[in-house]
């Protein structure tokens, strides 16, 4: 590709905006050793959660919300009249309404009440509030001193071997560094120092209650950090926390590998899983590190690379959680960043969010099982995707780029919704029965077969009361048991 | 799926595209992609071929197959397939 435009040489390019972070670096830690404070060690394997400073109180809450409706010059300014606990949280409840979830925004009165928190927590919990964007954030200078304790869960998996020398080789690594090289934000980008990384106590600032929306998802350490924060709350401004009705306050669950969610949720995922005992089997082991997993007919003999071939699933294979074990890796991120919108929120809305959703977790997924090295007796000789696995599967070959990739298969998803709706159809997946006799009932109902899956498992598509009929006629025509579904997002083939 | 498929084609003519490094099966064709911009498009009007590509990858050589993101649905079929070979 030719370049037309050329980027010119200047090497003071940056030169003042480095000197000025530096000379300001400068004075904040001759400040800090002369106010005796140095920085704390953290103590404990939990997140702890401090409430520095409050700025605002609950009447000054009532006054910012009515603002709005006053309607007349400094309206609002004064809370109205004066009011007893009860009648103020009657009030706050009216005003924030029933808040379903954190899209539910009770509006920028809230930013009437600011909180101050000081949080120490694994760098996983950090990550998810900093995704989140519950918070702005301060924060210290990260390092990977190790925990006191090593999580239960790791010793559990058989791995707690690795994971001290993981830690001794990232610490060593560290301690190389130049001081300034070792700021959070560049050994964030230092592939050899991934998860173990303890965040020193950050200074959190909440911009306004609102903002610290609870969310029921996610690994114990972010879920007891954001309960401890809602418990603080609750202790300067009751009647705010109380109208946080959309906060989960089940304790954490355990996070353990077997935990990682992989319920079977909806559509296609029930019924053409012909034979579960085998590979229900395989399904219970996975582990949230990589979802590989390996179905061998194994030829090599033991120790031998093992000619193989990547397949990448399609829609259907979504589910709930599912993006829970690559949360922090950087194609996960990086491809949340390009679409602008969390797709795994919204997986419920159908085929939208379903595609990039799932397309995400598969990339992930492949770089992750790549770069744990649980590959490394693979020789990849060729992949292939299911519909839209073959994003993936190109991505994986390198045909396309994951940048170019992720903008694609949003394009894909808005254009197959929005084709959905013009023109409303559904799908029917024939399981078993006679495989001509299948054949003959889609043509003689003007059905497209869309996918040829395994033997016995076709899936037929095309007008509703076609697909009805199908489904009906499927038991006596063909032997087949049928299963049926609209493409009201569900799925997407012709 | 015919509105979805244009839409789809205009997005791929503007996106690079380079040579796969290992052959990538197709869905319509059930053999590697040779036009990859052309197929991907097409592949939303076209039947999933998937029996027939993994068939066609066995006979390739291919002795292992790895499913690589959520849920069990391919090993499942993988499975099934092969058995029945």
């Amino acid at each position: 590709m030719p370049s037309f435009v050329a980027r010119v040489e200047r090497p003071d390019r940056g030169g003042e905006w480095i000197a000025y972070l530096e000379a300001r670096e400068r004075a904040a830690s001759a400040g800090s050793r002369g106010s005796g404070s140095t920085a704390r060690r953290p103590s404990a394997a939990r997140p702890s959660v401090r409430l520095l400073h409050v700025d605002g109180d609950e009447d000054a809450l009532l006054a910012a919300l009515l603002f709005e409706a006053v309607g007349r010059r400094g309206g609002g300014a004064h809370p109205p009249g004066a009011l007893g606990a009860d009648e103020r949280g009657a009030l706050l409840a009216d005003l924030v309404g029933a808040r379903a979830n954190r899209r539910h925004r009770p509006g920028r009165g809230f930013e009437a009440l600011r909180y101050r928190f000081e949080i120490v927590s694994d760098y996983g919990a950090f990550r998810d509030l900093q995704r989140h964007r519950m918070l702005t954030v301060q924060w210290q200078r990260l390092t990977p001193a190790p925990r006191r304790r090593r999580p239960e869960e790791v010793d559990a998996a058989g791995c707690g071997d690795d994971y001290r020398r993981a830690l001794d080789v990232s610490r060593a690594e560290w301690e190389r560094l130049p001081r300034r090289a070792a700021s959070a934000r560049r050994l964030r980008a230092l592939p050899g120092l991934p998860h173990p990384l303890r965040a020193r106590p950050q200074r959190a600032r909440g911009d306004a209650a609102d903002r610290a929306a609870l969310r029921a998802r996610g690994p114990p350490g972010y879920r007891a950090v954001a309960h401890e924060m809602h418990r603080l709350i609750g202790e300067v401004h009751p009647a705010v926390a109380a109208a946080m009705t959309h906060v989960d306050a089940t304790p954490s669950r355990a996070w353990s590998a077997s935990s990682a969610r992989c319920a079977p949720s909806s559509g296609w995922k029930r019924s053409p899983r012909g034979h579960r005992g085998a590979d229900a089997q395989v399904r219970h082991r996975r582990l949230p590190v990589s979802n590989a997993r390996n179905h061998a007919p194994r030829m090599g003999c033991d120790g031998a690379m093992s000619v193989s071939a990547l397949l990448f699933p399609g829609q259907g294979s979504h589910a709930e959680g599912m993006e829970e074990p690559f949360r922090e890796h950087p194609l996960l991120e990086r491809g949340l960043e390009l679409l602008g919108y969390d797709p795994f929120d919204r997986l419920a809305e159908g085929t939208r969010f379903q595609q990039p959703a799932l397309f995400l977790c598969s990339v992930a997924a492949w770089a992750t099982w790549r770069e744990s090295g649980e590959g490394a007796d693979a020789r990849p000789v060729a992949a292939a995707g299911h519909s839209l696995g073959e994003y993936a599967a190109l991505v994986a070959a390198e045909a396309l780029a994951f940048d170019d990739a992720v903008v694609l298969v949003d394009e894909r998803a808005a254009a197959m919704a929005h084709a959905a709706e013009l023109q409303p159809g559904g799908m029917v997946a024939l399981l078993g029965g006679d495989a001509i006799a299948v054949r003959a009932l889609a043509l003689r109902l003007g059905l497209t077969v869309a996918n040829d899956n395994a033997p016995g498992q076709v899936v037929l598509s095309g007008p509703l009361e076609a697909v009805a009929a199908a489904d009906e006629a499927a038991r006596e025509e063909t032997g087949a048991r049928a299963r049926r579904w609209t493409w009201a997002g569900r799925s997407t083939r012709p | 799926m015919e509105p979805a498929a244009e839409r789809l084609a205009t997005a791929l003519a503007r996106t690079p595209v380079a040579a796969p490094r290992l052959p990538v099966y197709a869905n319509g064709s059930a053999a590697p992609f040779t036009d990859v911009r052309r197929e991907l498009a097409e592949n939303l009007l076209r039947p999933v071929r998937w029996r027939e590509t993994l068939l066609a990858m066995r006979a390739a050589g291919v002795e292992r197959f790895v499913e690589l993101g959520p849920g069990a649905v391919l090993t499942a079929l993988v499975k099934r397939t092969l058995a029945a070979a």
